[in-house]
């Protein structure tokens, strides 16, 4: 049986004036003045083009393409504090957190040099282009095909569940680049498409709480130079296995709905009872582990390792933890959720509640996310 | 090598040798296993704090881990956790650690012993080994005490694991020796530090062995750790031993260097209440009845992780703490959260 490595031990010293940098921005910047429960799925450029204009976006990367060669962890401070005070940050979510790493990692210097620094300004935005209609936690079976045809890729087929797609820049496309019918992973490839591309067309799909974030992207004769290709052909499958790392291990996965237990303390302050204390004390003492685990493994993918199976682990616990604060607050509390309120309280209580049921399938479901920590313990 | 990590093999290497099938079932009978202590005290693996003297908190309190969670992942029947907790609290208040194994009070409210011109009365209830113990560490009128048990009162009693806890009455005895001023509440974070690594610990142990049942076990023809249903309880209960060993180790971290040690022991303490039943129950279901008999090991370590969980503090109890701190806090609670080292 394999044990997970986690180390709590951090450098503290090397986070603080970063969270005071960071915590000097937020506090004067004009989009925290609606702070949002589930911050990193509201979309505000202008918001993510002053993180970037401040050095908050590709933290980590080398200066030449735009990055700031901060380390890892004083990234995941940024993270959490960008969570913590519920800030507007899905526009450079994605490209920050695993397109730009991963186009690091497996880009050529020419895609390297053009694309990192624009995405490390805030300006350039990226989408996940892995689910399709009929390939949702059976990523292997995707059927999207780009066909070389001379200097070019030509794609065709359906993307589903692209979160920003109607305002993002890119997308990295996971697709088959080989018609044999026995290589089934080994088929797969990683192709940056931009997403004004002539024959793409993105129809919107609205999720229960109201919002737009989702799309369907259909690709019709999509036409891309041949250098669009990320990595090697027929590598697709295991660049898309080192990108969910990144993935799944960050902050978000049990500080995205942060706020409204901040909103809720509040609350309790002010009316006591017992009841609400034990149930704050139950949600931190799930929260402060968790943050510790997180934090280990961003010291670890900023040595360069890839700890699926630790990320796996964080993920299952930190969406159980995020369903349960919207359920738990709901079941305590008085004041109604309303999603239109002026009081903050209610308004973060109906995004967390209408989100939650999210948490457990974006980044990989529950239980594929078990299924991978079977594996690693030797189930299977 | 690390010190630390020669530790924690020598450790386990003494446990291996020592805690035989004969010695099991013979304490399990309420026999002493006097042989296996000698030698764990012989290689001077009993009083980490006494080994590391010189070196910094962080070290010690990693060293007395080593040890503790080389007897937790075995079910060792031995106050080796206490002993240690004991030789930290005498050290720190200047008094000579005697030899033997000791043993501490629960640093619970409603423990109250009295202090008059030099001698203690009063009564601890359920005391770890205090049958076997030649020292017991308490609080008499806020001053830290080192009591013998021996002479006093001692009435028997078990937790669900067959451990000695005992109840002592003390009537105008004299203390071995008295420390300074003693604050309980600190005291009682240590041990719910320690009790949380324990439970963390054995836990593991019980997760690695229901993995390897689950391999070999075969029904329907197929090992049935090939089952989801099998598979998802068992990657559930891997993330619960992973925070309780992460927030242990928090607590100790905090415990070093002197900085939001309740808000951390109480965490780790709850975490770990939480993360044992869990783990005690998947266990348990995915073993079916084997596990449930005398003859098969699960039990040593899920009795022991159901007997901790209650003792220096529920999860109730140090979840309701947490709360009233962030509670009587004015800050926000991110900045208590982000508030580190």
């Amino acid at each position: 049986m394999k044990t997970p490595n986690f180390d709590a031990r951090m450098n503290y010293s090397e986070m603080e004036r970063v969270r005071e940098e960071i915590r000097e921005f937020l506090a004067t910047d004009p989009a925290l003045a609606t702070p949002r429960a589930d911050s990193w799925s509201h979309f505000d450029a202008a918001f993510s083009k002053r993180l970037g204009q401040a050095g908050y976006i590709g933290m980590t990367w080398p200066k030449k393409y735009g990055g700031h060669e901060r380390s890892s962890i004083q990234r995941y401070v940024v993270v959490e504090e960008l969570l913590a005070a519920g800030a507007p940050a899905a526009a450079h979510w994605i490209a920050d957190r695993q397109t730009g790493p991963q186009l690091l990692r497996f880009g050529t210097e020419e895609q390297k040099l053009k694309i990192l620094p624009a995405i490390a300004r805030g300006e350039c935005y990226c989408s996940i282009g892995m689910s399709e209609p009929d390939s949702g936690s059976d990523l292997a079976s995707v059927r999207t095909r780009a066909v070389r045809s001379g200097d070019k890729w030509v794609i065709n087929g359906r993307k589903i569940w692209t979160t920003y797609a109607h305002h993002n820049h890119y997308i990295l496309l996971l697709c088959r680049t080989s018609d044999d019918p026995t290589a089934r992973q080994q088929g797969l490839s990683q192709i940056l498409v931009p997403l004004d591309s002539a024959g793409l067309t993105t129809r919107p799909i609205m999720n229960m709480a109201g919002g737009h974030d989702f799309n369907e992207v259909l690709f019709e004769d999509v036409q891309v130079p041949a250098d669009s290709l990320l990595g090697k052909e027929g590598a697709g499958w295991t660049q898309v296995m080192s990108e969910l790392a990144f993935e799944r291990s960050g902050p978000e996965r049990f500080l995205s709905s942060f706020v409204l237990l901040e909103a809720f303390v509040e609350i309790v302050r002010r009316e006591p009872s017992d009841e609400a204390m034990t149930l704050i004390g139950s949600l931190i003492s799930r929260l402060v582990p968790l943050r510790g685990m997180s934090m280990s493994i961003a010291v670890q993918l900023g040595r360069g390792e890839l700890p699926n199976f630790e990320a796996a682990l964080v993920k299952e616990m930190g969406s159980l933890l995020e369903q349960d604060l919207a359920e738990k607050i709901l079941g305590e509390i008085v004041p109604e959720a309303d999603p239109t309120s002026e009081d903050k309280f209610k308004r973060l209580l109906s995004e967390a509640v209408l989100h939650a049921p999210s948490f457990s399938l974006r980044g990989g479901t529950r239980e594929i996310l078990r299924g991978i920590i079977a594996r690693e313990l030797g189930l299977r | 090598m690390s010190d630390i990590a020669l530790i924690e093999e020598s450790a386990r290497r003494v446990i291996a040798d020592g805690l035989t099938s004969t010695v099991v079932e013979a304490s399990e009978q309420g026999t002493w296993a006097g042989a296996l202590w000698d030698k764990l005290e012989e290689q001077g693996l009993l009083q980490p704090a006494a080994v590391a003297e010189g070196s910094d908190a962080r070290e010690v309190l990693e060293m007395e881990a080593a040890v503790v969670r080389a007897a937790a992942e075995t079910a060792t029947p031995l106050p080796v956790a206490e002993t240690a907790l004991v030789g930290w609290f005498l050290a720190r208040s200047g008094i000579e650690v005697p030899s033997g194994a000791l043993s501490l009070a629960s640093f619970n409210r409603t423990e109250n012993l009295s202090f008059t011109n030099g001698r203690v009365s009063g009564r601890l209830d359920r005391v770890p080994w205090a049958r076997n113990a030649m020292g017991i560490v308490a609080v008499a009128d806020r001053k830290l005490v080192l009591m013998d048990p021996r002479g006093s009162k001692i009435t028997y009693g078990l937790n669900m694991a067959g451990e000695p806890r005992d109840a002592v009455e003390f009537d105008s005895a004299t203390p071995i020796a008295v420390g300074g001023a003693a604050d309980t509440e600190q005291m009682l974070c240590r041990c719910a530090a320690v009790r949380a690594l324990q439970i963390a610990e054995a836990s593991a142990r019980v997760l690695e062995m229901t993995v390897e049942y689950a391999v070999q076990r075969k029904q329907f023809g197929k090992p049935i750790g090939s089952f989801q249903a099998i598979q998802h309880q068992l990657a559930a209960a891997a993330s619960e031993v992973a925070s309780a060993r992460v927030a242990a180790q928090q607590a100790r971290l905090a415990l070093a260097a002197e900085n939001n040690v309740l808000f951390a022991c109480g965490i780790a303490k709850a975490r770990a209440n939480d993360a044992g039943g869990a783990v005690a129950r998947a266990s348990h279901q995915v073993h079916g009845a084997i596990g449930f008999t005398q003859e098969y090991a699960l039990h040593r370590f899920t009795r022991r992780i159901q007997s901790w969980r209650a003792e220096y503090g529920s999860s109730a109890f140090w979840n309701r703490r947490v709360g009233e701190l962030i509670l009587k806090s004015k800050r926000s609670v991110w900045s208590i959260i982000s508030a580190e080292g």
